[in-house]
C-alpha cells in the first residue's frame, strides 16, 4: 500500500466503514440465535446427558447385573451399588444410586457396563428445585429410560 | 502499607485527608495500590492482580493466582490411569481436547503402546478443531477486553459451528473425554467428515471478517500496538511458549519440534511475529487459525482407514460387542476399568502443543495403575509470571489487553 492510499484511508475512516458494512449486512442477515426455551436445537445422537437404566430381555426388572464396575470407574465417585444374595443365591441388586450432583457426564460408566445397563439419553435439561430431584434411584432410572425409549411400565424391553 | 492490597482503603483514606493541601502534582506522585479482580470481568477467571499505580500509569504488578486451586495434581494420583481424563478436561475448559490428548500421549510413552494412524489422524483432527474453537474464545474476549464488542459475537458464532462437529463426535460440546489410552472411545460419525469439510470451507471467510473488523482498525492499533512487548530473548527467559512465544518471532512449535499424532504427516507452517507486542501475537494466532484449516482440511483427505485402538492387549480397552461375547475381554475390560493395569516404572515428561503453549504432563510411576505423583506443566501459570514485566510502565487500561494477549485460563493455571 502506498503512502496516497494510506493517507486517503486514514482521512476517510475506510477501515472503520468497511467494518460497520459488515456489521450491517450482518444485521439484515436471519438471526443464528435461537430463543432457547422457545425453540430448541435438534439434539445430537450420542450426546451425553441424562442416564437410564434399560431394562432386561424379560422386561420386567432392570438388566444391571451389580458387578460395580460402574461404581469402581466413576471419577467422580457418583454411583453407589448395592447387592445382595436373593432367594435362590443369585445376585440381586438391592440399590442403585446416581447422584447427578456428582457427575461429571463423562460417559465412563456407559462405556464401562459389559451388560450395557446403565445408559445415557441426549437430555440436558436437568434444572430443579431441590436436590433429591437429580438423587436417581434404581426405579428412577428405569423410569427414565421407559421416558426415553417411549415404552410403557412392565412393557417388553430390550 | 502492606504488599497486601486489603489495606487499600485506609490508603485512600490516609489521602482524602491530606487532599485538602496537596497540590494536584503531589497526588499523581503519590503510589496507590488497587486490587484488580479476583472478581473482574476482564481478568479471564479468578486472576488477582495488586497493581502499584501512580497517576494512571502501572509501576507495578503482582499477580496472585491460586483462587481456583483445585488440588487437580493431588487429586490425579488417586485415580487410575484412565480416570485421569476426565479431571484433565478441567483444567484448561475451553480447549479439553488439547488436555486430553496431552495425557495420553505422555502416558502412552511411559508405557510405550503404539497407537493406530486412524485414531492419531482424528485426535490431530480433533485437537485442531479444539485449537480453532480456543482461539475464537481468545479472540473474542481479546477484542471485548479492548472494546470491540461486535468481534465477540461473531466469534462465539462460529465457535458454535466447532462445538456442534465435536458433540457429533464426542457426545458433549466442552467437557469432552474422548481420547482413550491407546486409541480414541469412538469413531467419528459417517456424516462428520462432511460436515466438517463444509466448515472448512466456511470458516477461512469468517477469518476475513474478523479482519475487517479491527485488523486496521485505528483504535485497534493504537491499543494493541507496542503494548505489552517482549523481545525474543526475554520471552526465551521467561519460559512463554504457544503464540505468545512466537509473536517475538521465537519458531518453537513442539508439533513441529517434538511431533505426536500425526503431525509429521501434515504440512503447515509456523506463523512468526517479529514486534512481539499485542498486536503482533494478534496476528499470529490468526494466522495459526488458518494453519489449522490447513491441517484439518488434509486430516479430511488423508484419513486412513483402520482401528481406532492399540492393538496392544494389555493396554488396548476391548471394545463392547467383543466384551460381550468373549469371557477374556470380559475380564480385561474389569481390570482396566476398575484399577487400571501396572504400568512400568519410571518418569516420563511429555509437552504437546495446546492453545495456550506448551502443555506438559510429568509423571512418576510406581508401577502401579495410578500414578504415584503427575505435574502440570500449565502455560497459563508461565504465562501469568510474564505480565509484571509486561505490564510495568504502561497505563491501566494495557493491563486488560495484556491480560488477553497472553491468553490464560485460571483452570489451569491454578490447577
Ligand atoms: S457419567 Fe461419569 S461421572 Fe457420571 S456417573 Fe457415569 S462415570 Fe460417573
Ligand atoms: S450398571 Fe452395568 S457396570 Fe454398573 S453395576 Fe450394573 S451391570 Fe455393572
Amino acid at each position: 500500500m502506498n503512502k496516497l492510499t494510506k493517507a486517503l484511508r486514514m482521512v476517510f475512516m475506510i477501515e472503520i466503514v468497511e467494518g460497520m458494512t459488515l456489521t450491517l449486512k450482518t444485521m439484515l442477515k436471519p438471526a443464528v440465535t435461537r430463543q432457547y426455551p422457545t425453540f430448541k436445537r435438534k439434539s445430537f445422537a450420542g450426546s451425553r446427558g441424562l442416564h437410564y437404566m434399560d431394562r432386561d430381555d424379560s422386561g420386567m426388572k432392570e438388566r444391571c447385573i451389580g458387578c460395580g464396575l460402574c461404581e469402581a470407574v466413576c471419577p467422580a465417585k457418583a454411583i453407589t451399588v448395592v447387592t445382595e444374595k436373593g432367594p435362590n443365591q443369585e445376585k440381586v441388586v438391592s440399590a442403585y444410586e446416581l447422584d447427578l450432583l456428582r457427575c461429571v457426564f463423562c460417559g465412563f460408566c456407559v462405556d464401562a457396563c459389559p451388560v450395557n445397563a446403565i445408559k445415557m439419553t441426549p437430555n440436558f435439561e436437568l434444572a430443579c428445585y431441590s436436590r433429591r430431584d437429580v438423587f436417581l434411584t434404581k426405579d428412577r432410572l428405569v423410569a427414565e429410560g421407559d421416558k426415553y425409549l417411549g415404552k410403557k411400565k412392565g412393557g417388553a424391553g430390550k | 502499607m502492606t504488599d497486601d492490597g486489603y489495606s487499600l482503603t485506609s490508603s485512600i483514606y490516609g489521602e482524602k485527608m491530606s487532599l485538602t493541601n496537596a497540590t494536584e502534582k503531589e497526588i499523581v506522585q503519590k503510589e496507590m495500590t488497587i486490587n484488580m479482580g479476583p472478581q473482574h470481568p476482564a481478568t479471564h477467571g479468578v486472576l488477582r492482580l495488586v497493581v502499584d499505580l501512580q497517576g494512571e500509569t502501572v509501576v507495578g504488578i503482582d499477580p496472585r493466582p491460586g483462587y481456583l486451586h483445585r488440588g487437580i495434581e493431588k487429586w490425579m494420583e488417586s485415580r487410575t490411569y484412565h480416570q485421569i481424563i476426565p479431571i484433565t478436561d478441567r483444567l484448561e475448559y475451553i480447549t479439553c481436547m488439547n488436555n486430553n490428548l496431552g495425557w495420553v500421549v505422555a502416558v502412552e510413552k511411559l508405557a510405550g503402546i503404539v497407537v493406530p494412524e486412524r485414531a492419531q489422524f482424528i485426535r490431530m483432527l480433533m485437537a485442531e478443531l479444539t485449537r480453532l474453537s480456543g482461539h475464537l474464545v481468545w479472540l473474542g474476549t481479546h477484542a471485548l477486553d479492548i472494546g470491540a464488542m461486535t468481534v465477540c459475537m461473531y466469534t462465539l458464532r462460529e465457535r458454535e459451528l466447532i462445538l456442534d462437529l465435536t458433540e457429533t463426535v464426542t457426545g458433549a460440546r466442552q467437557t469432552v473425554s474422548y481420547v482413550r489410552i491407546g486409541g480414541l472411545r469412538n469413531d467419528v460419525p459417517r456424516d462428520f467428515l462432511d460436515k466438517c469439510r463444509e466448515f472448512t470451507e466456511i470458516f477461512p471467510k469468517k477469518l476475513e471478517d474478523y479482519d475487517t473488523l479491527i485488523r486496521q482498525n485505528r483504535i485497534w492499533l493504537k491499543r494493541t500496538k507496542g503494548i505489552g512487548k517482549f523481545s525474543a530473548e526475554d520471552a526465551i527467559n521467561y519460559g512463554l511458549t504457544g503464540a505468545t512465544l512466537r509473536g517475538s518471532g521465537v519458531n518453537y512449535d513442539l508439533r513441529k519440534v517434538e511431533p505426536y499424532a500425526a503431525y509429521d504427516k501434515v504440512e503447515f507452517d509456523v506463523p512468526l511475529g517479529t514486534e512481539g507486542d499485542v498486536y503482533a501475537r494478534y496476528i499470529v494466532r490468526i494466522n495459526e487459525m488458518r494453519q489449522s484449516v490447513r491441517i484439518i482440511k488434509q486430516c479430511l483427505d488423508m484419513l486412513p482407514e483402520g482401528p481406532i485402538m492399540t492393538a496392544d492387549p494389555r493396554y488396548a480397552v476391548p471394545d463392547k460387542a467383543t466384551v460381550m461375547t468373549n469371557m477374556e475381554a470380559l475380564a480385561h475390560q474389569f481390570v482396566l476399568m476398575s484399577k487400571w493395569v501396572n504400568m512400568p516404572k519410571g518418569e516420563v515428561y511429555v509437552a504437546t502443543e495446546a492453545p495456550k503453549g506448551e502443555l506438559g504432563f510429568f509423571i512418576v510411576s510406581d508401577g502401579s495403575g495410578r500414578p504415584y505423583r503427575v505435574k502440570i506443566r500449565a502455560p497459563s501459570f508461565v504465562h501469568v509470571g510474564a505480565l509484571p514485566k509486561m505490564v510495568t510502565g504502561h497505563m491501566v487500561s494495557d493491563v486488560i489487553a495484556c491480560i488477553g494477549t497472553i491468553d490464560i485460563v485460571l483452570g489451569e493455571c491454578d490447577r
